[in-house]
C-alpha cells in the first residue's frame, strides 16, 4: 500500500509537474497556455492518491491557475475578464475532482467484490475436494472392510476345512438348520438338503449313538446350557465317521431357547489313529504273554509230561495185564479210569495255556480278582515248586468284584508271580515266601499286594522298573513292568512299587476299581 | 541160600504217576512200594531184599537227588532209576556219575523202564553178594586166635615160613600149624584163595621195620 505521505506528495507534485510543462511550452511559445492540463494532473492524482490528496491537487491547481496561467502572471490577481474562466476551471476543477472520487471508489468498490467473490468460490471449491477426498477414503475402507470380511471368511473356512471343524446353527422353533461349508461336508449333506431337512444333524447318526445324542441335546435345550457329544455317522458308501460336537443352547429375549449353536468336528482319523494304538499296544502284551508262557515252558512241559507218563505207563501196564494168564480186572479198571483222568488233566492244561496266550482284544467282564490269582497261581504251581517257593495267600473273602478283561489281568498278576519267583533265585538265606494278599481299600477299590523274600529292589533302579525296555535281567524284554502297568492304568487303576521299609524282598501293590464306579 | 524176592520202591509226588507206576511194576511180576515222597521212603522199615528205587527227580521237600545223596551218604547201595518230567544234561550227568542206574524222561518207554529196574535189582543183588560174602568172611577171620591172625597176615604177604618163625621168634614147624589152622578155619581151598581173601578183608602185613 502507497504510503499516505506519497499520496498527498502526488498533489504538488503532479500539479507542479503540469504547471511547468504548461509554462516550459509558454517559454518556447510552442503554443498558446492551456490550463486544462492541471485537471489531468488533478485526474491522477485522485486516481493514485485518492479522494483528499486530488482536493488538495485541485486546490492547488486553482491556486496554479491564478498565479501562473492568468495574467498578470506570478500574482493571484485576477483580472475580470478572466473571473468567469477563473471561476469555471474551479467548478470543473472541483468536478473533475469529486468526479475522479466516485469513480474510483467504485471501482475500488468492485474490485474488493470481485476479490471477496474470487475468495469465496475457492473456499467453497476447497470444501467440495475436501467433501470428495472424505468420500473417498470412506469407499476405500468400506472396499477394504469388505476385502477382509472376505478373506476373513475365506480364512474361516480354510480353518474349518484344515481343522475338519464344521459349524452350525439350529432353530429349534423354525427347525432351519444353517451349515457351515465344511459341516456339510462333514455330514454328507447339499445345502438343499440341509435346509430341507430340519433333523439334518441326527438324520445319519448310527443306531446305537442316536439315543445318547438326542438325550444330550434334549437335556441342553431344557436346561439351557452347553452340551458336548461323542457319536458316530453313517456315509452314503457305507464307511464311519466319527464326530465330536460342542454346542450351546442361545436364549431369546423372553428367556426361551431360540436356537442351538455349536461346532462339530470329524475326530475320524484321531479315532481310528488310537484304535490301531490300542490294537498295538494289545498285540505287545499277546507277545509278552507268550513271552512269558516261553519262561514258564519247563513248568508247562512238566504239567504235561506228568499227565502223559500216566497215561503212557498206565496202557503199557493194561497191555502187560491183558497178556497175562489171569485178567485182573480190578487192576484194569483202575489203569483205564487212570488214563482218562491223566489225558483230562494234560487237556486242561493245554487249554490254560491256550486261553492265556489266545490272540482277541480285550473283553471286559466283572470279576473276582481273588479268582485271577487263583488262576495264576494254578499256571505257576509247577514254576513255584520248581524254584521251591512257597506261596501264602492271605484272600479277602467277598472281595468286590471289578470290571476287566481275564487275560490282560491275569497276565499283571502271572508277571509278578514271575518277578517274584526270579527275585527270589538268588541263594538270600532266608526262606523262598511269596505273600500274596487281596483286600478292599478306604476307596473301596480292590487291592493286591505281592510281597516277596528276594533280593529287593536296589534303590537306583526302583525308579526306572516301569520304564518299558528297562531291564535288570540278561534275558529280559524290559516290557512286562511297563505292559502290567499300562494294563491296570487302562482299566482304571494304579500299580506301583511298595517302598522296602527296611523289610527284605519287593513287594508290589496294583488297585482297580470296583464295578459300577466309572473310572475319572 | 535162599534170598527174599526183590522189591521195587516208587516215589513219585505225582498220584496218577506213582499209581501208573505201581500197576506196570506190579503187572511185571515184581512186587512194589509206592511212596508220595522222599521223607517217607527213608521212614520206611525197609526188608532185608534185593530192590532197585524208581525216583522222581523233583519232589516236594527232600528232591530226588538230595534223597540220592543221602542213601549214598548212608552207604546204601539201593540202585536208583531217576525219572523226571524234564531232565536237563548238566542234572543226568550228575545222577548219573553218584551211580544212577538210569534217567528216564516222562514219558517213558515201560521197556526201557522195565530192563533199568532189572538191571538194578541184579545190581542190588550184587552188592548184597559182595556184602554177604565180605560179613562171612568177618565172621571167619574173627574166629582166628591172635596168633593166626599174625601168620595170615605175614603169610599173605609173601613172607616163607622160615622168615615168619624167625620173626615172631618160634619155630618153623609151629608155623605150618598155624598155617594150616588159618586155611582150614577160613575155609580157603588154596593158599591163592587165602591171598584173595585177605585183600578182600583189606589186611595188611605188619612188618615190622628191619631195624
Amino acid at each position: 500500500m502507497r504510503s499516505a505521505l506519497a499520496r498527498w506528495a502526488l498533489a504538488p507534485a503532479l500539479v507542479g509537474l503540469a504547471s511547468g510543462i504548461d509554462r516550459l511550452l509558454g517559454v518556447y511559445d510552442i503554443r498558446r497556455p492551456t490550463p486544462e492540463i492541471l485537471l489531468v494532473a488533478i485526474v491522477v492524482t485522485v486516481w493514485y492518491g485518492g479522494a483528499g490528496p486530488g482536493l488538495l491537487a485541485a486546490t492547488l491547481s486553482i491556486l496554479s491557475l491564478a498565479y501562473f496561467f492568468l495574467p498578470p502572471s506570478d500574482s493571484f490577481a485576477i483580472p475580470r475578464p478572466d473571473l468567469l474562466y477563473f471561476l469555471s476551471f474551479v467548478f470543473f476543477a472541483l468536478l473533475t475532482d469529486w468526479f475522479s472520487s466516485v469513480r474510483r471508489r467504485t471501482e475500488r468498490a468492485l474490485a474488493l467484490a470481485r476479490d471477496e467473490l474470487e475468495i469465496k468460490v475457492a473456499e467453497r471449491t476447497a470444501e467440495l475436494e475436501g467433501r470428495n477426498q472424505t468420500l473417498q477414503l470412506e469407499i476405500a475402507e468400506r472396499k477394504r472392510v469388505a476385502e477382509d470380511l472376505r478373506r476373513s471368511e475365506a480364512y474361516l473356512a480354510q480353518a474349518q476345512r484344515l481343522s475338519h471343524t464344521g459349524s452350525w446353527a439350529w432353530n429349534t422353533s423354525s427347525g432351519k438348520v444353517t451349515l457351515s461349508e465344511e459341516a456339510l461336508r462333514i455330514y454328507g449333506l447339499t445345502p438343499t438338503e440341509a435346509h430341507s431337512a430340519p433333523d439334518a444333524l441326527f438324520r445319519e447318526v448310527s443306531l446305537e449313538d442316536r439315543t445318547h445324542l438326542e438325550s444330550r441335546v434334549n437335556s441342553a435345550i431344557r436346561e439351557r446350557r452347553d452340551f458336548e457329544a461323542d457319536y458316530r455317522i453313517l456315509l452314503p458308501d457305507g464307511g464311519v465317521r466319527y464326530l465330536h460336537s460342542v454346542g450351546r443352547a442361545v436364549t431369546n429375549g423372553s428367556g426361551d431357547v431360540a436356537e442351538l449353536i455349536g461346532t462339530t468336528m470329524d475326530v475320524t482319523d484321531r479315532r481310528l489313529a488310537e484304535q490301531g494304538l490300542q490294537e498295538a499296544k494289545s498285540q505287545l502284551a499277546h507277545v509278552a504273554r507268550v513271552q512269558a508262557m516261553g519262561e514258564l515252558m519247563a513248568s508247562i512241559a512238566h504239567e504235561i509230561n506228568q499227565p502223559l507218563a500216566a497215561v503212557v505207563t498206565n496202557a503199557n501196564a493194561c497191555t502187560r495185564l491183558l497178556a497175562g494168564k489171569a485178567l485182573d480186572l480190578g487192576e484194569l479198571q483202575g489203569a483205564v479210569g487212570d488214563i482218562a483222568e491223566a489225558g483230562t488233566r494234560a487237556g486242561e492244561v493245554i487249554a490254560r495255556i491256550r486261553a492265556f496266550v489266545r490272540k482277541a482284544p480285550p473283553a471286559p467282564i466283572r470279576l473276582d480278582l481273588n479268582m485271577v490269582v487263583q488262576e495264576v497261581l494254578n499256571l505257576t504251581r509247577s514254576e513255584l515248586e520248581r524254584h521251591k517257593v512257597s506261596v501264602s495267600c492271605e484272600l479277602e473273602s467277598g472281595l468286590p468284584e471289578v470290571q476287566g478283561d481275564r487275560v490282560e489281568l491275569q497276565q499283571v498278576v502271572l508277571n509278578l508271580v514271575m518277578n517274584s519267583i526270579e527275585a527270589m533265585m538268588p541263594d538270600t538265606g532266608r526262606p523262598r515266601l511269596l505273600v500274596i494278599r487281596s483286600q478292599t481299600d478306604e476307596n473301596g477299590s480292590v487291592e493286591i499286594t505281592l510281597r516277596d523274600s528276594g533280593v529287593g529292589l536296589p534303590a537306583e533302579t526302583a525308579d526306572h522298573i516301569f520304564e518299558a525296555f528297562f531291564t535288570t535281567k540278561p534275558d529280559g524284554m524290559g516290557l512286562g513292568l511297563a505292559i502290567s502297568r499300562s494294563i491296570i492304568e487302562a482299566h482304571g487303576g494304579r500299580l506301583w512299587a511298595l517302598p522296602s521299609d527296611g523289610r527284605p524282598g519287593a513287594a508290589f501293590r496294583f488297585t482297580l476299581p470296583p464295578c459300577g464306579v466309572e473310572s475319572v | 541160600m535162599s534170598e527174599a524176592d526183590p522189591i521195587v520202591f516208587v516215589v513219585e509226588d505225582e498220584r496218577l504217576v506213582r499209581a501208573a507206576l505201581e500197576r506196570l511194576v506190579r503187572a511185571a511180576g515184581l512186587a512194589v512200594r509206592a511212596f508220595a515222597s522222599a521223607q517217607d521212603f527213608l521212614r520206611m522199615e525197609r526188608p532185608d531184599a534185593p530192590g532197585c528205587l524208581v525216583l522222581d527227580v523233583r519232589l516236594p521237600g527232600m528232591s530226588g537227588m538230595d534223597l540220592q545223596q543221602e542213601l549214598i551218604r548212608t552207604g546204601d547201595e539201593l540202585p536208583i532209576v531217576f525219572v523226571t518230567g524234564h531232565g536237563d544234561i548238566p542234572m543226568t550227568v550228575r545222577a548219573v556219575k553218584s551211580g544212577a542206574v538210569e534217567f528216564l524222561t516222562k514219558p517213558f518207554s515201560d521197556q526201557v523202564l522195565l530192563r533199568a529196574i532189572e538191571q538194578g535189582i541184579e545190581k542190588h543183588r550184587a552188592a548184597r553178594g559182595r556184602q554177604q560174602e565180605a560179613l562171612a568172611l568177618t565172621r571167619l577171620y574173627d574166629s582166628l586166635t591172635p596168633r593166626e591172625r599174625e601168620v595170615f597176615s605175614l603169610v599173605t604177604s609173601g613172607l616163607l615160613n622160615k622168615q615168619i618163625a624167625g620173626q615172631l621168634g618160634t619155630s618153623e614147624k609151629t608155623i605150618k600149624v598155624h598155617r594150616g589152622q588159618v586155611m582150614h578155619k577160613m575155609r580157603a581151598m588154596s593158599f591163592a584163595d587165602l591171598v584173595r581173601m585177605a585183600e578182600k578183608l583189606g589186611i595188611r602185613s605188619s612188618l615190622p621195620s628191619p631195624d
